[in-house]
């Protein structure tokens, strides 16, 4: 495959999946509805369609499908970034913290019965506030080393994992409890056009300072102090990530919960697809995230009158892939 | 089940670590000293052959427990107010976190604040707290499953009797054994209960048994929208829904079940109840949602707030005798336009927890907001 | 001793390591164009020096001055313009292609948000081909012999145009023959007036190639000089504090002698 058609490709198949998402539901639209709802978006259109279709269509199915996308192309292009900056195939983007702490964030939200807008808002706090006590922590004589910054993470998230148990504790069983452990699960049933306006600005601004920056990823790849000697501004660059990877990362915790094994999976597969690269890498994990969590909340919200946890999907179809991957690679980089 | 399986494991998990503390030997010596000093006493202590009874649990145990009961420690959040209604509830020796933190019952029976809490939210027990409260019985919710600290507390010779716990059946069954684990009065308040709710159950159903199933609106009654969560069928709230004359739109089982937004849409309910606190709050975040903005319930108003007093009525609560006339009324206003509510919860009250509800307190209850 | 103007003049260069004293008070001239050979057993603080040099580490008390400039006032960027490093072993990390590993070299010319252009690459692909790798630019420099890949990180060394070149014992993991290729390959940069200053432990290295002498002992002190002045067996006798000798041999066919040392 051409380099062009490669890129055509992962620009169309998301676009192509976001379109026939807004066919799939348990809410029966007619196609030619749906189709004709899109199209009186933009065309002078008489509504003879049921109101409620358009809703569904609307405020529904679509901010939900866009935000599957957003969380999707954001933890995959995160955990690359991560897995470049920290040389590590096994970094997922929660390794400094922010999971836990958003999830404690949105426990606490749930115990204090905030609306689902205060709880995302408190939830991207939390994970803002998590991964700067972690880069804190990990600075000692002006350098944040990545090793520091692992142990650093690990602390903080212990930490934050026992602030949620304990808000576990003390939950009510009978409503507050159900609902953090089933938040904790992963959901984008929150997604309406309000979290949208939320989330998007924070994992949209993250992508694109990565993107911005990948091809210095490439050289940071290389260890700190070579990457120094060959004039990169170590500090600022992995500031840089972090800063990003921690907008996108708290942002989509905050809006659906504990979605794992994307930040995991999608960079092995995108360097699988076209290598190791982070100048092509970056932007294809972008697309390649975008239309795998489209498809896993597709199933979660249209397989069963119940909602599947998306986290329970995402997991039972990430890691056998991801053993997959290992077995194929044979233990070296895939 | 995985506190049953985390507790089973424990006692091996201790083996496994003796061999290493060797060192803490004489400190574990003496704790078996004081273990066998308990039991010991606890053996002893009835100087002559205690009086007891049998009673046949929800898990079909033959469980014996004392003739006369004086000390009960109840786990179950919900039954605590139970007990306060049979009149029981100076004999609870040990509740709950979470009862204690219930508004309503505070307000009802103050002396919950000295109750131990010798169960968490979790229903899990701090078995050093429960031993020290010397009860007579525990009483504890049955969904299919033994607690894990069963074996631990029949070892110590409190007697555990699992109360069934699921459909308005059982909550009417469990009034009535809670009422005999208790003793002779609280049985016969028990019987009066029982009596007052069938009363109402049949006031309803004579009226709503005739509708016909298309003058039966769909009702959703849901949990937190913050995570969307309904209240499906196999359930109490599924029972009364259906006595008061309404059919469950959540067409999944069993309660606080997560569904999608589109589901909801779906299913279309005519009427939609918040239970869960705080009510008012999530019913205002439903009515301010665009995407719940085309479904009929909202479209038409028809959004409301449960009531909430010694226990959530919409749940295992000594008020859901008021929860099937509430219902009925709220569905069917015209069917039932003779019922007056307001007189029916204050005498309801008065009744069967001797507490004569301002006019103020009847709004807070019927509003579901602390007193 | 040169009589052209230095490129690098160290002087009283000190460094601690804590309360450990590393070396002090190190006076060092580097020429445009030579190559500075630094010997001496380990632990004597080559590679702490190299790193001082090139700004990695900052000395204690006195300078390094780079074409009169002080090294501890040029940023990161700057530094590299004109500091290259070659360090004893890398640890790789993803299969990049070893053209895309050479136009990291690159980086110090480049914006944050940029990435290598056309004439980047040029200059990549010519530096491969000075180093005599041209012909793996499209292979995983992962998948690559340790020799290969050393001349690899060489040619980026030299894609980054700087004013010098440090080298921390290129050769210490690699057999006879990739060492004596990467030395070769080293001279000939040096003959073509890439300036280079390596460590090495094998004293050999500097009696065997052109270039100049340093030989640090522990504790710090250091005497340079002409290969053939400062390695004599009495002064490797009293630096690594055994018996060595230097002993010479005729090359085949009337190429001179050739002189190597050995401990006895």
């Amino acid at each position: 495959m051409t380099k062009t058609s490669t890129a055509l490709l992962l620009v169309i198949v998301p676009l192509a999946l976001l379109y026939a998402s807004l066919f799939v539901g348990r809410f029966a639209v007619s196609p030619l509805d749906v189709a004709r709802i899109l199209c009186a978006q933009i065309l002078p259109m008489a509504p003879d369609w049921p109101k409620s279709a358009e809703i569904v269509i609307l405020q529904i199915r679509l901010p939900r499908a866009i935000l599957a996308m957003c969380v999707g192309a954001g933890l995959s292009i995160s955990g690359a970034a991560y897995q470049g900056m920290f040389r590590n195939p096994l970094v997922s983007t929660d390794i400094l913290g922010v999971t836990a702490a958003s999830g404690f964030g949105a426990a606490v939200a749930l115990l204090l019965s905030r609306n689902a807008f205060e709880l995302q808002l408190i939830a991207f706090a939390f994970g803002l506030a998590g991964v700067a006590l972690t880069y804190r922590l990990a600075r000692i004589y002006e350098t944040a080393s990545v090793l520091m910054l692992v142990l650093s993470g690990v602390v903080v998230a212990a930490f934050f994992s026992a602030l949620l148990s304990g808000a576990k504790y003390v939950a009510d069983p009978e409503s507050k409890l159900p609902a953090i452990t089933y938040w904790l699960l992963g959901s984008l049933n929150g997604a309406s056009k309000r979290s949208l306006t939320m989330a998007l600005p924070p994992i949209i601004a993250g992508c694109a300072g990565l993107v911005l920056v990948r091809w210095r990823l490439n050289v940071l790849a290389m260890g700190d102090e070579e990457a120094r000697t060959l004039g990169i501004e170590t500090e600022r660059l992995k500031g840089i990530v972090i800063a990003c990877t921690t907008m996108i990362t708290a942002a989509a915790v905050s809006v659906c919960g504990m979605v794992g094994w994307i930040g995991l999976v999608i960079p092995h597969v995108g360097r699988m697809l076209l290598g190791p690269d982070h100048r092509v890498l970056l932007p294809a994990t972008l697309s390649i995230g975008a239309s795998y969590l489209l498809i896993m909340d597709d199933i979660a919200r249209a397989a069963s009158p119940a909602e599947i946890p998306l986290g329970i999907l995402t997991a039972l179809i990430g890691a056998p892939f991801f053993g997959y991957l290992l077995r194929r690679s044979g233990g070296t980089w895939a | 089940m995985t506190t049953a399986r985390r507790l089973g494991a424990l006692p091996r998990a201790i083996i496994g670590a003796l061999p290493r503390a060797i060192g803490a030997l004489p400190c574990f010596i003496f704790f078996v000293g004081i273990a066998a000093g308990t039991s010991f006493a606890s053996a002893q202590t009835p100087s002559a052959m205690p009086a007891t009874r049998q009673i046949t649990d929800a898990a079909g145990r033959v469980v014996t427990i004392p003739a006369i009961v004086n000390r009960v420690s109840d786990p179950w959040h919900a039954n605590n107010a139970m007990v306060l209604m049979l009149g029981g509830a100076d004999k609870l020796v040990a509740t709950t976190t979470q009862a204690r933190n219930q508004p309503w019952l505070r307000r009802l029976y103050p002396r919950i604040d000295q109750v131990p809490a010798a169960f968490n939210a979790a229903g899990e027990v701090n078995m050093e707290t429960l031993i020290g409260t010397r009860p007579d019985v525990i009483l504890m919710a049955y969904g299919g499953t033994l607690p894990g600290w069963l074996d631990a507390a029949e070892a110590y010779r409190v007697p555990v009797v699992m109360l069934p716990n699921g459909s308005l059946e059982d909550l009417k069954t469990t009034v009535l054994m809670t009422g005999r684990v208790l003793g002779q009065p609280e049985s016969e308040v028990a019987a009066e209960y029982i009596r007052y709710f069938d009363d109402n159950i049949r006031r309803v159903t004579k009226v709503t048994s005739r509708l016909l199933e298309s003058e039966r609106p769909k009702v959703l009654h849901t949990a937190t929208p913050g995570i969307l969560m309904v209240d499906g069928r196999q359930s109490v709230i599924d029972d009364w829904i259906n006595v008061a004359g309404g059919i469950n739109a959540a067409d999944v089982v069993g309660l606080g079940r997560p569904v999608t937004m589109e589901q909801v849409a779906a299913w279309n309910p005519d009427v939609v109840i918040v239970g869960t606190a705080p009510n008012q709050q999530n019913r205002r975040a439903i009515l301010d949602d665009p995407r719940w903005g085309g479904i009929k319930a909202v479209r038409e108003g028809k959004v409301f707030v449960n009531p909430s007093g010694a226990y959530l009525w919409d749940r295992h609560s000594a008020e859901a005798a008021l929860q099937v006339l509430w219902a009925a009324k709220l569905l069917h206003p015209a069917l039932f336009a003779d019922l007056d509510l307001n007189r029916e919860t204050k005498r309801f009250y008065a009744r069967f927890f001797h507490h004569a509800l301002t006019d103020a307190e009847l709004a807070s209850i019927m509003n579901a907001t602390a007193p | 001793m040169g009589v052209t103007e230095a490129l690098i003049e160290i002087r009283g260069a000190s460094f601690r390591y804590g309360a450990r004293e590393v070396f002090s008070g190190i006076d060092l001239d580097v020429f445009r164009g030579e190559i500075l050979y630094v010997i001496g057993p380990n632990g004597c603080g080559k590679s702490t020096l190299l790193r001082c040099i090139g700004g990695i580490l900052a000395l204690n008390a006195g300078t390094v001055r780079l074409d009169q400039i002080d090294i501890s006032s040029l940023d990161t960027r700057a530094r590299a313009r004109r500091i290259g490093f070659l360090f004893q072993n890398h640890t790789a990390s993803f299969p990049f292609r070893v053209l895309d590993v050479v136009s990291m070299g690159r980086a110090p010319h480049l914006g944050l948000f940029s990435a290598p252009a056309s004439k980047d690459v040029e200059l990549s692909l010519q530096a491969l081909d000075r180093v005599g790798m041209l012909h793996l630019k499209d292979r995983p420099y992962t998948e690559v012999s340790g020799g290969e890949r050393q001349l690899v990180l060489l040619a980026r060394t030299l894609a980054q145009q700087p004013d010098v070149i440090l080298l921390d014992e290129p050769t210490s993991h690699l057999d006879l023959k990739n060492q004596v290729r990467s030395l070769k390959t080293i001279g000939e940069l040096a003959a073509q007036g890439v300036t280079m200053i390596m460590t090495t432990h094998d004293p050999n290295h500097a009696l065997q190639f052109p270039g100049r002498v340093a030989m640090m002992k522990p504790g710090g002190s250091l005497v340079a000089g002409l290969a053939s002045e400062v390695i004599t067996g009495g002064a490797l006798t009293a630096t690594y504090g055994i018996g060595i000798a230097v002993v010479s041999a005729p090359r085949a066919a009337g190429a001179g002698e050739i002189k190597w040392c050995t401990p006895w």
